[in-house]
């Protein structure tokens, strides 16, 4: 065990443990766009990054990826990382000037204009790969990547043409952070336009609610190896026929 | 199939062998075969001066053909030896002359001789000529001695014998402690002590433990590392073997540049041949320890030279930075125990084992031991690669070894560290280049790049020329440098366009602070360099950008005005002619004139008028 002092509350820690688990633990409120518990953390936004004293020393480090090795002081609030949280904040604004989350997060942190060229692309995509992640690691079918570097990186699919391996299941819509992956269904198809890519919805038999893809149905049927009530039932009725059981 | 070396005896034996015949007054001659020397067409001449020797039944001159020696912008470069006469630029035509003369009569073609750009003066041996005199080439100078394709060149030289001394005579933590005495540091760009990364992962758990050589060398007009594993690849091989048996490890990676077909070619050759030896593989020279290298290639990215990305590619995945918050010596390659080291840090390790490090430990300054070679480009009379003790001054690098500013300009600043390096201006030139010095001074030793600046270069266009070079090798992982980058670049680019405002100064010092401070890895980290050491010298030069909308340096192509002096303009039409947008008008012989609304500010009609009279403010 090691002893965390965060923000002032003292307390134990097990070997391994990231500050972000701790904060949580102990109410300590630190910013974060890219992370997400149901995949690895990337610390690519820099959002959650906090001040810290190990062995003497003080650096800077992301709270959503740095395992506690030793006794720490973490400090969330210094003036460093109050700074550069604003930073971070006021590039993000720059480039994504219309994202109802990057402007609900300046303006929690203090920042107005940026000082900047405002992009005007009408993207909300702040690269920080958790769809690329989700589509990987969670469902497991990698339709979409991360495509060149610098400031042109982006998700795409492969080639930037309507991928053949995408399920249309939306998984990347829910963990997208800025809300930057439009997924639209209608008059019994759904649609997603970053991806390029147009899929049947399926009715659930009892009520008849669309509620998944004819693709992911068969992509789902595939790795359980066998038919399933649940691809055929949306979740509300599935719930029902449980509880009516 | 060269015979299998089975103990330290053999290795003893087969060098007496080898060296048994060698008369050190004997005559040889030394060519350089290495990349540089090669676009000036050395092959040509090489295969010319075989010929031309046969030819003449000359057959006891051997002919040695060499890695780089270093001098690249005079090559083809050819030592004749053993007086040391040094020709350069040397071409095919010149082969019946140097046999004629040189290799049979002993005579010294004047027309060859390199001529001191400062003092006029002719120097016909090499060893007195300014360029070598004032380095100390202990890496270097093994690359004119050997052939890079040859393990008998090297084993003659006293190659393997340190990796047999450490094999047969010490311990790994008695390694490991001779490699701390010595205090050699990372000659990758941080310059981390070598020992303790080694010592680190030799006490790390996890089977089985990786050793890496990183060849990436992505640095513009960097080729150091280049040159030491094109010139002298056991060098790079002895020392990893070493440090892997210093660590424990059985697996070594060399992770080379695609780019470097050369290098490429003759590590591989010299693996090969390693192997053939028993000098790799199992049992290595009959001991209980083995040890085999593979070969990985880059991509070229600039940013896979970074540790992590550079491990991730090996793992046959993106070249990505990430955290690193356990270190690679515990968690590193496949997640196992990992040491990383670059080229030239590899290659001083034989170098310390053969010396003892109380000899190594006195070449040097107290904190940077040993020597460092550096890519010496820019606006001087000698380009080249040079290596030097740590210690030794800027001024001395600059006016000593490289001969001064070209056509007797100004000096202005000295631009060290590769991209995200900083300037030093003309008050710096008496320190002492070791690794603490630079950084406290704003730039750093990176890899060894060296980009010497006249009064012509304009210093918020050097910043922004990096940072634009940074902006596109950022892998654009992380917020602050793939958005700060590009915002600092739109700044400078602003302030060089001539619309810069008083708080672009405040914009770019934070811009700064968010790189330095939030980057994930070291090219974000320290990309601020360019920027803060340029304003923290050359800080009037931003402000006269901004304020009175002028370029001192007259560079900066909307801060500036070409315009035609009447009283010297003969009109000779020869701007007219070639000017490439129609901008100039006039009659033959009448007074010429530049209409600003069309003038692209190329500088050709500066360049061409015979009479000086077009100006430039
Ligand atoms: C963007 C970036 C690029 C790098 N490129 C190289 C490179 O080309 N060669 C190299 O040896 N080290 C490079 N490094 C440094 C490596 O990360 C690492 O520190 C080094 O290889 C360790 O070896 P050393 O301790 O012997 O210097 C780079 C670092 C960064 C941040
Ligand atoms: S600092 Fe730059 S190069 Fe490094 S991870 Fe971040 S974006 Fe990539």
């Amino acid at each position: 065990m090691y002893k965390v002092k965060i923000d002032g509350i003292e307390t134990e820690v097990n070997p391994g443990t990231t500050i972000l688990s701790v904060a949580n633990q102990e109410f300590v409120e630190i910013p974060t766009l890219c992370y997400n518990e149901n995949v690895e953390p990337r610390g690519a936004c820099r959002m959650c990054t906090v001040e810290v004293e190990v062995w003497g020393r003080k650096r800077l480090v992301t709270a959503c990826n740095y395992p506690i090795q030793a006794d720490i002081v973490i400090d969330t609030q210094s003036e460093r990382v109050k700074k550069l949280r604003r930073l971070i904040l006021e590039v993000l604004l720059a480039r994504t000037p219309d994202s109802p989350r990057i402007k609900e997060l300046a303006e929690k942190y203090g920042v107005k204009q940026p000082r900047f060229n405002l992009e005007k692309t009408h993207d909300n995509c702040i690269v920080c790969g958790l769809c690329v992640q989700a589509c990987k690691d969670i469902v497991g079918v990698s339709a979409i990547g991360l495509s060149e570097r610098g400031i042109f990186r982006k998700p795409i699919t492969p080639y930037e043409e309507s991928s053949h391996t995408c399920i249309g299941c939306g998984s990347c819509v829910y963990i997208c952070p800025t809300d930057a992956i439009s997924m639209v269904d209608k008059d019994g198809k759904r649609y997603f336009e970053r991806w390029k890519t147009e899929f049947k919805l399926v009715g659930c038999e009892s009520c008849g609610t669309h509620f998944a893809t004819d693709v992911q149905i068969e992509y789902f049927k595939k790795v359980m190896g066998k038919d399933d009530p649940s691809l055929h039932f949306c979740p509300n009725c599935l719930v029902l026929k449980e509880t009516k059981k | 199939m060269a015979k299998r070396l089975l103990s330290w005896n053999d290795l003893k034996t087969l060098q007496k062998e080898l060296t048994k015949n060698i008369n050190p007054k004997s005559r040889w001659i030394a060519i350089c075969e290495g990349t540089g020397c090669r676009v000036y067409g050395c092959l040509d001449v090489s295969k010319a001066l075989e010929q031309e020797l046969q030819k003449q039944g000359l057959n006891n001159v051997k002919i040695m053909h060499t890695g780089c020696h270093g001098f690249c912008e005079r090559g083809t470069l050819m030592v004749i030896h053993p007086e040391g006469i040094f020709y350069s630029r040397v071409k095919p035509e010149d082969v019946v002359e140097i046999v004629e003369k040189t290799i049979k009569n002993n005579q010294v073609i004047e027309r060859l001789v390199y001529v001191d750009p400062q003092t006029s003066k002719k120097i016909p041996y090499e060893k007195d000529i300014p360029f070598y005199k004032f380095q100390k080439r202990m890496l270097l100078g093994q690359n004119q001695k050997i052939s890079p394709t040859s393990i008998n060149d090297y084993i003659a030289i006293g190659g393997y014998q340190a990796l047999a001394k450490v094999l047969f005579e010490m311990t790994p933590e008695q390694v490991i402690s001779e490699v701390k005495t010595a205090g050699l540091r990372g000659r990758g760009g941080g310059g981390f002590a070598a020992a303790r990364k080694w010592e680190s992962s030799r006490k790390a758990s996890g089977e089985p433990k990786y050793i890496i050589c990183n060849a990436d060398e992505g640095d513009p007009g960097a080729y150091m590392d280049r040159s030491v594993v094109e010139g002298n690849p056991h060098s790079v091989i002895e020392g990893m073997i070493i440090g892997a048996y210093a660590v424990g490890s059985s697996d070594g990676y060399i992770y080379i540049r695609h780019e470097y077909p050369l290098a490429l070619h003759h590590i591989t050759e010299a693996i090969k041949q390693a192997h053939e030896y028993g000098l790799l593989g199992e049992n290595i020279l009959g001991s209980k320890f083995t040890f085999d290298i593979k070969i990985s290639r880059g991509g070229g990215a600039f940013v896979a030279g970074e540790s992590s990305a550079l491990m991730q590619s090996i793992e046959g995945r993106v070249a990505e930075p990430r955290a690193k918050y356990v270190h690679m010596a515990e968690h590193g390659l496949y997640n196992k125990p990992t040491v990383l080291n670059n080229v030239e840090t590899w290659a001083n390790v034989p170098l310390i084992i053969n010396m003892g490090s109380a000899a190594y430990g006195k070449i040097g300054t107290e904190n940077s031991k040993g020597t460092k070679i550096f890519s010496l480009v820019g606006k001087i009379n000698n380009t080249g690669l040079v290596e030097v003790p740590m210690g030794v001054t800027l001024k001395q690098i600059i006016y000593d070894i490289g001969g001064g500013i070209k056509q007797g300009k100004k000096f202005k600043a000295v631009q060290t560290g590769g991209p995200s390096g900083g300037v030093l201006p003309a008050d710096k030139l008496d320190l002492a280049v070791d690794f603490d010095r630079l950084t406290e001074a704003g730039s750093m030793m990176g890899s060894g790049g060296m980009i010497v600046m006249d009064e012509d270069n304009c210093m918020v266009d050097v910043a922004k020329y990096f940072i634009g070079f940074l902006q596109e090798e950022s892998c654009g992982k992380c917020v602050p440098c793939r958005e700060g980058l590009k915002r600092m670049f739109e700044i400078l680019n602003k302030i060089t366009d001539g619309k810069g405002e008083e708080s672009d100064m405040q914009t770019l010092d934070d811009l700064s602070q968010l790189l330095n401070d939030g980057s994930l890895c070291g090219l974000g980290n320290t990309a601020q360099n360019p920027v803060l050491s340029t304003i923290k010298y050359f800080r009037d030069e931003y402000e006269v950008h901004i304020r009175d909308k002028k370029c001192p340096a007259k560079v900066c192509k909307a801060l500036i005005r070409y315009q035609i002096n009447k009283d010297k303009c003969t009109g000779c039409y020869l701007c007219f002619k070639n000017c490439p947008s129609n901008a100039i008008t006039g009659q033959i012989k009448q007074k010429h004139e530049i209409h600003q609304d069309k003038c692209i500010k190329c500088g050709i009609c500066y360049d061409v008028c015979k009479f000086d009279a077009v100006t430039k403010e």
